[in-house]
């Protein structure tokens, strides 16, 4: 295994991102349809109020059996089945972020570690966008729609956290963590060297 | 190892959701993200005469023009994900504090750059904007965090080596 340059892979990863990430702009609805209808299968599997899902572009709609009702401009109330929105790229961009770091690594089947590492990282994006969906029914709906779902305030809270967890730190950090289990050369040889350095230092106290 | 990531995850976990309180959020976010703003703004009438800031926001005085900073673009979960980084890993106490106070520091000096460049992206153009915005400067802000905390590691070892010269 080749020793790893902290200073070069520190610049490789930082130019691959700006390189990378147009690049995924460009390709995300390729990229959003099996994530999108994955989440919309495991919610289709456990939840009976799910009808499906509907992909346009990189936006993926949740339609569900739900009542909800909304109020018009013109005082009138309109009735209809609730389906809520989400755009795959708000928390897809994070495989950009394994894509630089693997290839900056240049770890040995870098090649086969990046297509495998691209799969679990998809995997990834289908929970999240099952949270974002179970967030938006379970807390930012109506009332008359938590009457019709009865979740207990114990998920709502849960899927809250997750929810905010989920958008602020896990998606950037998820693909961090998994480059480090895919090729964690430079955090072993770190890790080696700093926790040896401290156990001798403690002996010599 | 393993222990490190158990107490990584717990830490960012319980960071976060002390993060979400209500009290934290008013005692503690909103002046930091206030000054942030006030920081960003300071910095840009140095080159720029037509920025101001209050609150959250900063302004174009002549086009109107404006960016509010929320949660997510003040810099704090990153902090959070560095510090429970650094907090988790096995070193002495000293180098903790001075790894999350430089770190912090490094972290918000790129969040900083991040502001300050999205307001003229915005001030340019929008789409170009929201892709910075959404996507990019969060993927770099992740790797600054990762950066410094290799860096710190890295200082951590190379710190205790003249001990190491003592024991041989």
């Amino acid at each position: 295994m080749t020793p790893l340059r902290l200073s070069r892979f520190v610049g490789l990863s930082v130019l691959l991102l700006l390189v990378l990430m147009p690049a995924w702009y460009v390709m995300s609805a390729y990229l959003a349809k099996p994530v999108i209808e994955g989440a919309g299968w495991v919610l289709l599997s456990l939840f009976d109020w799910v009808k499906g899902v509907q992909i346009e572009g990189t936006v993926g709609t949740l339609h569900t059996y739900l009542k909800t009702s909304v109020s018009l401009p013109n005082s009138s109330i309109r009735v209809g089945q609730l389906a809520p929105k989400l755009d795959y790229r708000a928390s897809g961009y994070s495989i950009v972020i394994f894509w630089a770091l693997l290839i900056a690594s240049f770890p040995s089947r870098w090649w086969q570690k990046l297509l495998a590492g691209t799969a679990v990282m998809l995997a990834i994006q289908v929970s999240s966008l099952c949270v974002q969906w179970l967030h938006d029914v379970f807390n930012r709906a109506s009332q008359e729609v938590a009457l019709q779902v009865m979740p207990s305030k114990l998920a709502m809270d849960v899927v809250a956290f997750l929810f905010h967890f989920n958008i602020y730190i896990l998606t950037p950090l998820a693909p961090v963590l998994l480059w480090a289990v895919w090729d964690n050369r430079v955090l072993r040889r770190m890790w080696v060297e700093a926790t040896l350095a401290e156990a001798l230092g403690r002996e010599v106290r | 190892m393993v222990r490190f990531f158990i107490l990584f995850l717990f830490l960012m976990a319980a960071l976060f959701r002390i993060d979400m309180l209500d009290s934290v959020q008013a005692n503690f976010i909103t002046p930091w993200t206030n000054l942030l703003a006030a920081m960003s703004a300071f910095i840009m009438t140095l080159f720029d005469s037509d920025v101001l800031s209050f609150g959250r926001v900063i302004q174009s005085k002549s086009t109107g023009f404006g960016v509010s900073i929320e949660a997510g673009c003040n810099g704090v979960e990153a902090a959070i994900v560095l510090v429970s980084g650094v907090l988790a890993f096995p070193a002495p106490w000293r180098m903790k504090v001075m790894g999350i106070f430089i770190g912090i520091v490094a972290v918000q000096t790129a969040n900083l750059l991040r502001v300050i460049s999205l307001y003229y992206l915005g001030k340019w153009d929008m789409q170009v904007f929201e892709f910075a915005h959404l996507y990019l400067w969060q993927a770099l802000i992740m790797l600054d965090v990762l950066i410094v905390w290799l860096l710190w590691m890295r200082a951590v070892s190379r710190r205790q080596q003249p001990i190491k010269l003592q024991a041989t």
